[in-house]
């Protein structure tokens, strides 16, 4: 797990939605990031997280570019979605097929950052815990 | 991947779990239990526990006339026996009623398999987008009134719960969405909305439901400004349907 330093041990509560197809890296993600003291939610398909951004706010939302399978560009949507809603909330889009058209087009839409897979939870959780800090 | 998404997970069975809320209403300053409404949640450890998130994701996926169908069926094969003139309130998106031609065949069924009479339900319509099929939302608010149920209309005061939909439905009953309550008691615009839709219903043939009452003091307050019926978690929280069977028919301070 990431080493809390001062700064993320005083971290607020902050509320975060992630969102991957993927089961296993959803637990994952969640318990890491519910370890450094946020409050996690999860979806896995594209209308479960525009159901939950339509009920709450989220500080942060770390979404995967693509949510079922082949082609898919879902998170280039939550990106719009999580804009359209609030202009502080930071978006992380991570992705194993992320080309540099994709890449311009998330940061176009508002992505806070573009993350290429396979990235190490730790890499993720410091561009996390920056964002968040800075938002 | 998940191998399954989650709505197949809401439409399998089991996937719809039924709970159930008193509706109070107050004569002479008195309670007695009015209606249940039956209420739906999705699987527990999911999103979908949370009613909110359940309904908007089963409008994301247009789904509302399917899932209408199970929340309706799941509540009513689960409804315990009760008072006869306890009513019992069942929930409707306006879309399941303009677009499923086959919504009203359906209801009628179900309740005559729940051995209820048409006259002891209320039909609640949820609107949460203005419709585009008129004319079959209009045949249907006919065919509800022949098949002699009661028709209320949700969320009164916010969304797409507007006064087109009052002169469309004529609904029996307006309940007014917890927003437009909830801290009334100190908030004197509430309370001239409130004031105002209660006379609006009177004129309209229709009595006001205040949804949301949390506490003594809203209560109070929507009393005192006409309305009759009340629900809320100050009276009772949404409950299942085996705590229902020895619920009190009289006092809300009486439940265990």
């Amino acid at each position: 797990m990431l080493q809390a330093t001062g700064k993320e041990r005083s971290a607020p509560r902050h509320r975060i939605l992630i969102v991957d197809d993927e089961e296993l890296i959803v637990q994952a993600m969640r318990k890491y990031f519910a370890g450094l003291g946020y409050d996690v939610d999860s979806a896995f398909e594209l209308e479960e997280a525009q159901a939950l951004l339509g009920n709450y706010r989220y500080d942060l939302v770390i979404a995967d570019l693509r949510l079922t399978g082949v082609g898919g560009v879902e998170g280039l949507q939550i990106v719009a979605d999580v804009r359209q809603r609030w202009a502080n909330a930071r978006v992380i889009l991570l992705s194993a097929y992320g080309t540099p058209e994709i890449e311009r087009e998330s940061y176009q839409r508002g992505a806070d950052a573009f993350l290429h897979k396979p990235k190490a939870m730790m890499e993720i959780a410091h561009v996390a815990v920056n964002l968040l800090e800075n938002a | 991947m998940k191998e399954h998404s989650a709505l197949d997970a809401l439409l399998a069975p089991g996937g719809i779990r039924p709970l159930y809320q008193p509706l109070y209403a107050f004569t002479n300053g008195d309670p007695h239990l009015f209606a249940f409404e039956c209420l739906s949640r999705g699987p527990h450890g999911t999103n979908f526990e949370r009613a909110p998130v359940l309904f908007e994701y089963v409008r994301l996926k247009r789904q509302e006339a399917l899932v209408d169908r199970i929340c309706i069926s799941t509540a009513l094969e689960q409804l315990p026996s009760m008072a006869r003139d306890t009513k019992v309130c069942v929930n409707v998106h306006a879309s399941t009623l303009a677009r499923d031609a086959g919504f009203i065949d359906f209801l009628t069924r179900a309740i005559r398999k729940a051995e209820l009479h048409p006259a002891r339900v209320i039909v609640d319509v949820i609107q949460h987008a203005p419709s585009h099929d008129g004319d079959g939302f209009a045949l249907a608010v006919t065919r509800l009134r022949s098949l002699g149920v009661a028709i209320a209309l949700d969320d009164v005061g916010v969304g797409a719960s507007n006064f087109k939909m009052l002169l469309d439905v004529a609904p029996d009953y307006l309940k007014l969405d917890r927003c437009i309550v909830d801290g009334c008691h100190d908030d004197s615009k509430r309370c001239a909305v409130i004031e105002s839709l209660v006379q609006l219903a009177s004129r309209l043939h229709s009595t006001v439901v205040a949804e949301g009452i949390e506490t003594d003091d809203d209560l109070v307050i929507v009393q005192s400004l006409g309305v009759r019926i009340v629900q809320g978690f100050l009276l009772a929280s949404p409950m299942e349907g085996r705590k229902l069977v020895a619920w009190p028919s009289l006092s809300p301070s009486s439940a265990a």
